[in-house]
């Protein structure tokens, strides 16, 4: 299998007033093949949205990325805008973590959609259109011939999840980086997401980076996981073997943490006290 | 209550670093571009020599001696009130300028003030609730978009005494237009927000949510869009005075100076060309700063809502 | 707190919301809704995305405008009052939103958020304003440390922990959850459920808690609506619902529950 996304010691760090903060992330590589799916795992503020980000070439000022990111042979790492514009869309597509706030509210959902498929895929306004309705069918959204000329604050909170999803597939990366996009999708919503999204892996050979901190999700969709803490990736692996002898203790506290494990409200944070100690010393060090 | 679950997040966790600050860091990055340094410097300094200069220059800077007319520049044989030489009437041109700078920066500032501030209210007003007042806000909008404002100042004050205030009025009037436009476009977005419908819940009425959750928010990009509108009104209000309907002496402005001098141009250049260069230098420091503004704090949206109306520049 | 007085907190009968939409087609998105909340209880709906959940919280609230129905709190028909008529009895029922990045004004301090309301409900300042925030924060677990920190600051669990702070300045009775944890990573969201259940147990508060995460809502609610496409298709106990789902839909959402 060819290497798509050859990540390498990729850091990330925020410029303040006061000099650099302390890295977001810090050291991170990684292999992704077409048709892969990685499963990016760890507690929150561990650099799973950094990362992603650094992947789209979309850290800003006051942030710097260091390291290495070739994509297709592509170097992104201080590439100029004109090379990530090329590949952005087409090439890497991305769900953004705050997706519930991130279509423009001024706009239709139709609109939106058209505008991409005809700037990028080059296709008419009408077959644009078509195509919209389409995809918003195929996330599930019901009565899409009608709902295509709807506001983004028409949507209930997972249909505009939904309707990010579609935007993002719509252009056919081949690199789709899903930054916890299923957080607003009950169960049988997001199985048909997942449904589709391995889909696209299987079929079309789209590789794919999905940030989640649902266990039972990451197992659904990937083979191969990663789980972050505090900027470095700690675990990595097949999903299999890290979930049956996980050995990170942020990784034993996901699982046990998982409502779908507990017996009462008050099992959910036990897991977590009994493994305050190891994370403290870790983040001391 | 004791037993609250909270252990591990007790100490304020590592992603609450605190990201640098807003002003501080626009200080900071202003440092760092030559041009944007240059820029608030040359205006920096032209608020200080309009502030300060004026009461002391003023009866030397409308003093008029016949002896000295159309005195070249660049020689301190007549004092250093005379450096940059005399107008036609023998009045020298270095304290023209600082009396000039005063009505300019006076002018061009109220003006720009007054319709950002009507402007956004207007817009804010508009956005948020939509409907009719919407409807007949932006129709109003529109229209003074079509007239060429030039031709609407012109008329205004063919009809009113050219004075000032007038000029004020005229020139903030034709630009409310701009600032109602961003504000809209900006309420439109912020009113579907999720923290307007948590206003909403602890039982804020409109006005409440239209003063403190959304206008904060609009605040920075309506600064920009006043920069850039800083450069034009100036450009607008020289164009008046040239045409002679804006200030009358012995109040005097840049635009005035330069019609004063025109009949002059091939003799005495000086007269003329100075305060062309101070309207041009002016205007650029503005629109290079407003440029740097717009890219510095809000990269993504600011000027996109700026529409220039059809017939391209405006005044002057 | 009245709790004592008999009777429940919340009575809604008939409630339906209509959106209207392009060339006249509408969307119910919900359909004649009765239900009572006991006071103390916590009670749990699900139901797909899109269902109508939030619909029927926002509803509940009058922050949308039902297009018919009652919602009564503690006897006073809210849906009869006008809006200026209204405004006394937001404090009573509060809101939490699910996505507490977007549900915190960017560019307000932890104490502005937390005592903004209070500038509403002029009877409840309190006498000094800065201790009281530091004690609401307190109760939800954060260090006053944090008062002049601005949401951008604070992680998604820190955040989630300031809008109930916020919500709980109000002294109020009910609250409407909607989705409270879905944005938050697993081991914060054990957190905030912790410290929610804790809330409602020492003040007696009374939740309407919406959900599409089942094997959270098993752990926290007594009883449950399962709502599809606007309607209610079951009601019951949570244990009977979980144990005995007499619905197709509930059954098929219990069986597409992943496991771990
Ligand atoms: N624009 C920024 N400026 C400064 N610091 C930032 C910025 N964006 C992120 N950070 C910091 O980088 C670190 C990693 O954040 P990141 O958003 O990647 O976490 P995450 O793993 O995605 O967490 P979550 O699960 O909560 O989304 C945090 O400490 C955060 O405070
Ligand atoms: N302001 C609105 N205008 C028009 N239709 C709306 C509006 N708000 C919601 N709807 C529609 O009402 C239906 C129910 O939406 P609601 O937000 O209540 O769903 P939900 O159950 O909360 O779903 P989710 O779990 O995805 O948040 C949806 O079809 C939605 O498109
Ligand atoms: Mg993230
Ligand atoms: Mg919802």
């Amino acid at each position: 299998m060819t290497t798509l996304l050859e990540v390498e010691d990729l850091r990330v760090e925020f410029l303040t007033d006061a000099g650099p903060a302390r890295p977001a992330v810090n050291g991170v590589d990684l292999r992704l093949g077409a048709g892969e799916t990685l499963a990016l795992l760890g507690e929150s503020g561990s650099g799973k949205s950094v990362t992603s980000r650094a992947l789209m070439g979309l850290v800003d000022f006051p942030g710097v990325v260091r390291g290495s990111i070739r994509f297709d042979g592509t170097e992104l790492v201080d590439a100029p805008d004109r090379t990530l514009r090329r590949v952005r869309g087409t090439g890497i597509g991305m769900v953004f973590q705050d997706s519930l706030d991130s279509l423009n509210p001024v706009y239709t959902v139709g609109a939106q959609l058209t505008e991409a498929l005809q700037v990028r895929m080059g296709m008419t306004r009408a077959d644009a259109r078509s195509r919209s309705v389409e995809l918003l069918e195929a996330v599930g959204i019901v009565d899409a011939e009608q709902r295509v000329d709807a506001y983004p604050h028409q949507f209930s909170g997972g249909m505009r999840q939904r309707v990010c999803i579609a935007m993002a597939v719509a252009l056919r990366p081949r690199l789709l980086i899903a930054d916890e996009p299923t957080t607003a999708l009950d169960v049988t919503v997001q199985a048909g997401i997942l449904r589709l999204l391995r889909g696209l892996t299987e079929d079309t050979g789209m590789a794919m980076v999905f940030v989640t901190h649902d266990l039972a999700v990451a197992k659904q969709v990937a083979e191969r996981v990663m789980v972050m803490f505090d900027g470095r990736a700690v675990e990595e692996g097949s999903i299999g073997n890290v979930f049956a002898a996980p050995s990170h203790p942020y990784t034993r506290r996901l699982l046990s943490a998982h409502p779908g494990r507990a017996r009462h409200w008050r099992d959910l944070t036990k897991g977590e006290a009994r493994d305050d100690d190891g994370e403290e010393t870790h983040r001391a060090g | 209550m004791s037993s609250v679950p909270a252990a591990s997040e007790l100490e304020v966790v590592p992603a609450a670093d605190p990201r640098p600050t807003g002003g501080r860091l626009t200080v900071h990055r202003l440092l760092r571009s030559p041009s944007a340094l240059l820029s608030a410097s040359w205006l920096a300094f032209l608020v200080v020599v309009a502030v300060a200069l004026p009461p002391f220059v003023e009866t030397a800077a409308n003093r008029q001696d016949l002896s000295l007319r159309l005195l070249p520049p660049f020689s301190l044989d007549e004092g250093f009130a005379f450096v940059l030489g005399a107008d036609s009437l023998g009045r020298p041109e270095l304290l023209q300028l600082v009396m000039g700078t005063r009505s300019s920066l006076l002018v061009a500032v109220t003006a720009v003030a007054a319709a950002a501030v009507v402007g956004m209210a207007l817009g804010l007003v508009s956005g948020y609730f939509g409907g009719w007042v919407d409807e007949i806000l932006m129709r109003i909008a529109d229209v003074m978009h079509t007239i060429p404002s030039l031709l609407l100042a012109l008329a205004v004050l063919y009809v009113l005494q050219p004075s000032v205030g007038n000029l004020v009025i005229v020139l903030a009037v034709t630009r409310v237009p701009v600032y109602l436009r961003t504000a809209r476009a900006e309420a439109l977005a912020l009113r579907e927000r999720v923290f307007v419908e948590s206003s909403r819940a602890v039982g804020a009425r409109d006005w409440r949510i239209i003063r403190t959750d959304l206008a904060p928010l609009v605040v920075p990009t309506i600064r920009t869009v006043a920069m850039l509108e800083l450069a034009s009104v100036l450009l607008a209000a020289a164009g008046l005075s040239f045409l002679g309907i804006g200030l009358q002496r012995p109040d005097v402005d840049w635009g005035m100076m330069v019609a004063d001098g025109r009949a002059y141009l091939a003799s005495a250049w000086w007269v003329t060309v100075l305060p062309g260069v101070a309207i041009v230098l002016t205007a650029l420091a503005a629109n290079l700063l407003s440029n740097w503004l717009r890219a510095a704090e809000d990269p993504a949206q600011a000027a996109r809502f700026v529409r220039r109306p059809r017939g391209g520049r405006r005044a002057a | 707190m009245q709790a004592d007085q008999p009777g429940p907190v919340l009575e809604v009968r008939g409630l339906r919301t209509v959106f209207d939409g392009r060339g006249g087609r509408e969307t119910v998105a919900v359909d004649d809704a009765s239900f009572d909340v006991a006071p103390g209880q916590c009670l749990a709906v699900v139901g797909e995305s899109g269902s109508g959940k939030s619909t029927l919280a926002r509803s509940v609230l009058r922050l949308v405008e039902p297009t018919a129905g009652r919602v009564r709190y503690r006897g006073t028909d809210l849906t009869a009052l006008d809006r200026r008529a209204l405004r006394p009895y937001r404090r009573h029922l509060q809101m939490i939103f699910q996505d507490p990045y977007a549900s915190l004004h960017p560019r307000q301090s932890v104490l502005r958020l937390v005592s903004e309301p209070w500038r509403i409900h002029r009877d409840l300042m309190p006498e000094d304003p800065c201790a009281r925030v530091a004690e609401l924060l307190e109760q939800v677990g954060m260090p006053p440390a944090v008062i002049d920190m601005h949401p951008t600051q604070l992680s998604g669990g820190q955040r989630q922990r300031v809008a109930i702070a916020r919500a709980l300045g109000l002294e109020p009775d009910v609250l409407v959850l909607d989705e409270p944890v879905s944005a938050l990573d697993v081991s914060i969201q054990a957190q905030v459920i912790a410290l929610l259940m804790e809330l409602q147990q020492s003040l007696g508060l009374t939740y309407l808690f919406i959900s599409h995460d089942l094997a959270l809502v098993r752990l926290v609610a007594s009883e449950v609506i399962v709502m599809h496409h606007g309607v209610f298709v079951e009601t019951g106990t949570t244990e009977r619902v979980f144990e005995d789902p007499r619905d197709e839909y509930t059954r098929s959402l219990l069986a597409a529950s992943p496991h771990l």
